[in-house]
């Protein structure tokens, strides 16, 4: 399937690792720029080096830290100015941990919603104005399963994810005006690095052996396994291209059947 | 992206005109074989046609999906040998309030968009079992999971067959069979065409009143939810089952 993405330009945040890098080589593959962007320098100059390119696609890269809007409005501003514009922004940069709820003090409590949300509001302040502008555009926020299901140790996880799942719908309505289709994927249980350190923080926070605690969520997939990064990505560039044109302010699910609703 | 449909066998009931047509010719382009079932034999010929001209091979079944649903399957297998993916499509969407439906109507509904997918189920399991895994896809309206007045019976016979799906994933994931639900929103189908008439208003002027209501200020082409459905079915999407996709152009009121 021609995803019609080539010559159009993808900004891709938490690009440097896992599902963000799997995203970035995904539209690379169907010929896309991509800008992708991370916190740590090496670690994405290392990411952009190991990225492969297809035919005229090329990846670039911007290291920003999302908790600072102003480094933030130079992220996309440094993204125009690579490629003359840019079409699709994926917010993936983001690592919620589960905490217990004692340990989300009055001082710790606006930091919670740093560890997500709060960087993908503003990649959304900054990108829109220029998207509005160019007739077709795409968003694509990644969320989480714990968005949906409330649980005993992930508040973080689950307000975050919600707060995700809510925008997305918003500006989902704000951007069809203009043809700028916004969407969310939702994954559960990927197997990356990060999911290494969710377990082990699962883990710790339970008492319970991590070995337990990888038995017993992956007992909850009715696919039996953890999903790819790959998986995700090849997910997020469909909803990219020229072909998902009636997909709108939707949140399509990559979970292994891990959500208990439908 | 090479969706992995190549040679691949796919079954599509209600597959001769609208979105059938459309998900029938999408997955030929994606170089699938393809067996559709339809009532009508006309449309079905010609879509067949176009199928083939695609350069695949195609079955086409004329019969109802209420009654022929073992046949369809039985014959597809017969002549592919195979079954990947089944579309269960076939259906309208009557909409009327609750004293105005009456009890043939609730039932012959229920029997083709909730027993009709449950026969074809039934039917195609065992080949993915046996062959290792499979997709099948429920088609469903996005306003389903809001349903509103006078919105009866089609809301409810939808979610139904959008339970079904999700049960049957955690059934049958183990086995590698996805099962997923594709939600449509106001697509410009011949039902459409055939709604506006009942209305006495032109199609330009019914599709014009739709579109309104959407939040993209269009209406859907077949195309946009072939697009979606093939994606779906494919081993590119191989780590979503039990879930509901919205193909709605923003309609649904909820995320």
């Amino acid at each position: 399937m021609d995803f019609g993405l080539k010559g159009k330009v993808a900004l891709v945040t938490g690009g440097s690792r896992g599902v963000g890098c799997a995203i970035a080589q995904a539209l690379l593959d169907e010929g896309a720029d991509v800008m992708i962007t991370a916190r740590d320098p090496q670690r994405l100059a290392a990411t952009r080096d190991r990225l492969t390119c297809c035919g005229t696609a090329e990846v670039h890269a911007v290291a920003a830290d999302l908790e600072d809007d102003d480094a933030v409005r130079a992220m996309v501003q440094a993204t125009i100015e690579q490629f003359g514009h840019f079409d699709i922004l994926v917010n993936a940069a983001g690592s919620v941990n589960p905490a217990d709820f004692a340990s989300l003090t009055e001082a710790a409590w606006p930091a919670l919603f740093e560890q997500k949300l709060n960087g993908y509001v503003r990649c959304l302040r900054h990108a829109i104005p220029h998207l509005k502008t160019r007739g077709w555009g795409r968003i694509i926020n990644l969320a989480g399963v714990g968005g949906r299901e409330a649980g005993a140790i992930t508040i973080p996880v689950g307000l975050n994810n919600a707060a995700v799942l809510n925008l997305t719908k918003s500006i989902a309505l704000l951007m069809a005006p203009y043809n700028v289709l916004v969407n969310a994927v939702v994954p559960h249980i990927i197997d990356t690095d990060r999911q290494d350190e969710t377990m082990r923080l699962l883990a710790e926070l339970t008492g319970k052996p991590e070995a337990t605690i990888r038995e017993e969520r992956l007992k909850k997939l009715p696919l039996g396994r953890m999903g790819r990064a790959e998986e995700v990505a090849s997910v997020v560039a469909f909803l990219a291209s020229e072909r998902a044109s009636f997909v709108v302010g939707a949140a399509w699910h990559v979970d292994g059947g891990a959500y208990h609703g439908i | 992206m090479d969706l992995g449909l190549k040679g691949k066998v796919v079954a599509i009931t209600g597959g001769s005109e609208g979105i059938g047509r459309a998900t029938a010719l999408r997955f030929a382009m994606e170089g699938a074989n393809v067996a559709i079932l339809a009532r009508r034999p006309e449309p079905l010929a010609k879509t067949a046609r176009e199928v083939e001209a695609l350069g695949v091979q195609v079955l086409a079944v004329n019969g109802d999906a209420t009654t022929d649903m073992a046949r369809f399957i039985d014959e597809t297998v017969k002549r592919f040998g195979r079954i990947d993916v089944l579309v269960n499509n076939a259906g309208g969407s009557g909409q009327n309030a609750f004293d105005k439906v009456d009890d043939k109507t609730w039932r012959s509904d229920m029997e083709v968009k909730l027993y009709a997918p449950i026969e074809g189920v039934r039917c195609v399991v065992p080949h993915m079992k046996k062959q290792g895994g499979g997709s099948i896809i429920m088609l469903t309206m996005s306003a389903a999971a809001s349903p509103g007045a006078n919105q009866l019976p089609t809301v409810v016979s939808r979610q139904a067959s959008v339970t079904l799906a999700k049960a049957l994933s955690k059934e049958l994931g183990a086995h590698n069979i996805r099962v997923n639900v594709a939600c449509v929103g106001k697509i410009k189908t011949p039902q459409q065409e055939r709604s506006a008439k009942r209305a006495g208003r032109t199609v330009e002027e019914h599709f014009a009143a739709h579109a309104k209501t959407v939040p993209l200020g269009r209406m859907g082409e077949p195309e946009d939810l072939a697009n979606a459905i093939a994606f779906l079915a494919s081993s590119a999407a191989s780590y979503i089952t039990g879930t509901c996709i919205n193909v709605d152009g923003g309609v649904s009121g909820v995320v």
